[in-house]
């Protein structure tokens, strides 16, 4: 992969990791987000993924979070 | 020297808080609801060393901001009633996470004491925390604990006591953010708390400041918190204070990309992330447990189909062992009947001693528990294990389609024991939009009683694999009938935002109490009401007045629903309880055996119209807590419509059963 791409996490393929750099979901949303730990800088490794449109998994911060599909897709990573 | 003392026990999710609750309080705790709020508060009392502790479990939240009720009831707890110590319950094999709380209640200035819990899973996971290092660091007491065995708690309670006999009187004048030693969040945030601070001491709004603290609430505001925003405006002068800050924010604003709430939020982490790498050690990355057990529980096909394993394998357990358990009580009662009928009183006082005192005693304890109590068992450890969310990964997609994501199936499960918790437990949800749908699809879930009456008519007489057809219909129901909902709720769906918990092995005592407190609720509140109803109905048996009841009833209950002219009775009745329905049918026919009553086809429709037609009283009132009259209203007819539809409809198609 190039460098500095920036995929959201959908896109990111399982056991990849990234770098949040933003997150384009609504202000309720993007606070709940960064609550839960995902604010701009925060690496995040996508562990696994539903079936079909099902969440994603990720790793952050050491413990491990659920995002539903949609949301996912907002948060956008880049790979160094 | 204090006597009464209040503390709260304030936490993530997950980490054991109630746990720790438990340990600490005894069997007599109250349960009860926040004022004007729906969320459960509960509260206990612990007697330690002369003293009386009231012991006040708030809700597990992430944050302190205004983003639900639970966040909301534990800020003003903490500001309004001022308890004496906030243990801050830390799960310690997450603790970034968990230190993002704890920065907020640093923020609120409050006397703490950190509860480091579930030590042993950190140790598991290869991680060792520095317990001096973090005491410093924080400058409040940390005690170790593992909840579930007890561990620390004694310790924890003396450290709690140590801090409330040190406790000085503090009122804050003059408050200076360069004081504070961990708090640190950067240069451009700390010249805007100051800046606000002092704003609002320009307009002397003092009220508001004292109640929680200088750098809280200067906090909040830079965050936009609208609940916050609202308690100022109300404030004399405090309009004016508030103009004046948005301005003043405009210069922040324009510095920054994104949300101030962000900024503030990051600025946060990078306070947890700081004390949590100075303090925790890896000593090497473990594969944990549950890293290797979700491989399985949560791949895309096998991660459905254990979990169709684990449901199906439970209910049928859950069912067999009822059904054992059913049979050794009923012998037992087959005793008493001479006892009874060989008293020297006439034979009318002895049907109604028996058929209403005795036989609906006989009901409830012979067919209601032997089911509920498995039940109960299996709801606690599927809930304490960490599977339930599971569940919510592996159903996230399907919830989506009727606006809900994942989670809101927790609650939705919970329904299984009761509808009660379950509609109260969619407060779990974020917006009133998916309470609406989740409460309304709970009350369509069979709960404990209702999946009795189920097993103990048509799976005991036709077979569970009848049962099992009506489980499923009532699935489809309930899909349909919430997928009409979402579109007719105004509003857009949430997505799923979880914490994915580590599994646990529930804690035998804590799990225990857990049952018999559900169980004591069957026992205390249920248990008369069906005495009590069933020597009611025996009476007014003999007074002739069900001839005018059954006269509305019979157009309905006979004609369309096939069902015998008596049902129209008992299914009023089971408003009260839904075990009452089959109870009551039993004993205004004077028998124990359903088949007497009912053909095949007939149990059938009867089940599912019960399980349908209303909820119980009980859920009405949660009902009434979460989503308001005009919405109760709603649920309730749209069930009795649904029942009606679907028990017609069975009656008229099922002509081969």
């Amino acid at each position: 992969m190039a460098e500095n791409t920036i995929l959201n996490l959908i896109q990111l393929r399982e056991n990849h990791e990234g770098e949040i750099v933003l997150i384009k979901a609504g202000r309720a949303a993007t606070q709940r987000l960064n609550e839960m730990g995902l604010v701009p800088g925060t690496k995040v490794k996508v562990v696994r993924k539903g079936l079909l449109r099902g969440p994603v998994e990720l790793e952050v911060r050491n413990s491990h979070l659920v995002i539903g599909y949609g949301l996912a897709s907002k948060i956008y990573v880049k790979i160094a | 020297m204090k006597k009464e003392i209040v503390i709260a026990l304030a936490g993530n999710a997950n980490v054991g808080k109630s746990v720790i609750f438990n340990q600490l309080t005894g069997l007599t705790q109250i349960i009860g609801n926040w004022p004007g709020k729906t969320v459960e508060r509960a509260e206990g009392v612990l007697r330690f060393k002369g003293r009386t502790i009231k012991i006040v479990d708030l809700p597990g939240i992430y944050s302190l901001s205004a983003y639900s009720q639970e966040e909301i009831v534990s800020r003003e707890f903490i500001a309004f009633e001022k308890p004496d110590v906030v243990i801050n319950v830390v799960d310690a094999s997450n603790l970034e996470r968990n230190l993002f709380f704890t920065v907020q209640l640093l923020e609120l200035h409050v006397p703490m004491v950190m509860a480091l819990n579930q030590v042993d899973y950190a140790i598991k996971k290869g991680i060792d925390i520095n317990v001096k290092k973090l005491e410093e660091l924080l400058g409040i007491p940390v005690v170790k604990t593992i909840a579930t065995k007890g561990k620390g708690l004694e310790k924890l309670i003396d450290k709690v006591l140590e801090v409330v006999d040190s406790n000085k009187e503090t009122t804050v004048n003059d408050y200076d953010i360069k004081q504070e030693k961990i708090l640190k969040y950067g240069n451009e945030i700390s010249e805007y708390v100051m800046r606000i601070y002092n704003i609002l001491l320009k307009h002397n709004v003092v009220n508001i400041i004292n109640l929680f603290h200088p750098l809280w609430i200067s906090l909040k505001l830079i965050e936009e918190d609208s609940d916050i925003i609202e308690k100022l405006k109300r404030e004399p002068d405090g309009k004016k204070a508030y103009e004046e800050i948005q301005k003043e924010l405009e210069g922040l604003k324009a510095k920054t990309d994104g949300p101030l709430v962000t900024l503030v939020t990051a600025a946060r982490y990078d306070i947890a992330s700081f004390i949590a790498r100075q303090t925790v050690s890896e000593i090497h990355h473990r594969i944990t447990w549950t890293d290797l057990i979700d491989n399985v529980a949560l791949h895309k096909i096998f991660g459905y189909i254990s979990m169709f394993a684990i449901v199906f394998i439970s209910f049928y357990g859950i069912f067999k062992f009822g059904e054992y358990f059913s049979g050794v009580l009923e012998g037992f009662f087959d005793v008493l009947r001479p006892l009874v009928y060989n008293l020297h009183i006439p034979n009318m006082y002895k049907d109604v001693l028996w058929n209403g005192l005795v036989e609906g005693l006989i009901s409830a304890i012979t067919i209601v528990l032997p089911y509920i109590l498995p039940f109960y068992v299996f709801l606690s450890i599927l809930e304490n294990t960490g599977y339930l969310a599971r569940i919510a990964f592996l159903m996230d997609e399907i919830m989506h389609k009727v606006g809900l994501h994942g989670k809101a199936l927790i609650p939705i499960l919970m329904g299984f024991g009761c509808n009660v918790p379950a509609v109260l437990g969619t407060k779990i949800l974020e917006t009133d939009r998916e309470i609406f749908i989740a409460s309304f699809m709970s009350t369509l879930v069979p709960c404990s009683a209702r999946i009795v009456i189920i097993l103990g008519t048509i799976g005991v007489f036709m077979g569970p694999q009848y049962a099992l057809a009506v489980f499923a219909l009532d699935v489809l129901v309930i899909y349909i009938a919430a997928y009409f909902a979402d579109k007719i709720a105004p509003g857009k769906p949430y997505d799923l935002i979880m914490e994915l918990p580590g599994y646990r092995m529930p804690a035998l005592k804590p799990t225990l109490k857990q049952i018999w407190i559900r169980i004591k609720d069957f026992l205390y509140v249920a248990l008369p009401i069906i005495v009590v109803g069933s020597l009611v109905l025996e009476i007014l048996k003999y007074t002739g007045i069900f001839k005018y009841v059954t006269y509305v009833t019979d157009p309905i209950v006979v004609k369309w629903l096939g069902l015998p002219s008596i049902v129209g009775i008992v299914l009023i009745f089971g408003i009260l309880r839904k075990e009452l329905t089959l109870i009551m049918l039993l004993t205004l026919s004077g028998t124990s055996h359903i088949t007497q009553i009912l053909t095949p086809r007939q149990m059938i429709v009867f089940g599912v119209v019960t399980m349908l037609y209303i909820p119980c009283i009980a859920t009405i009132a949660a009902l009434k807590r979460t989503i308001g009259w005009r919405k109760t209203w709603w649920v309730v007819f749209v069930n009795i419509f649904i029942a009606i539809l679907i028990g017609g409809i069975l009656n008229r198609i099922l002509t081969f059963v």
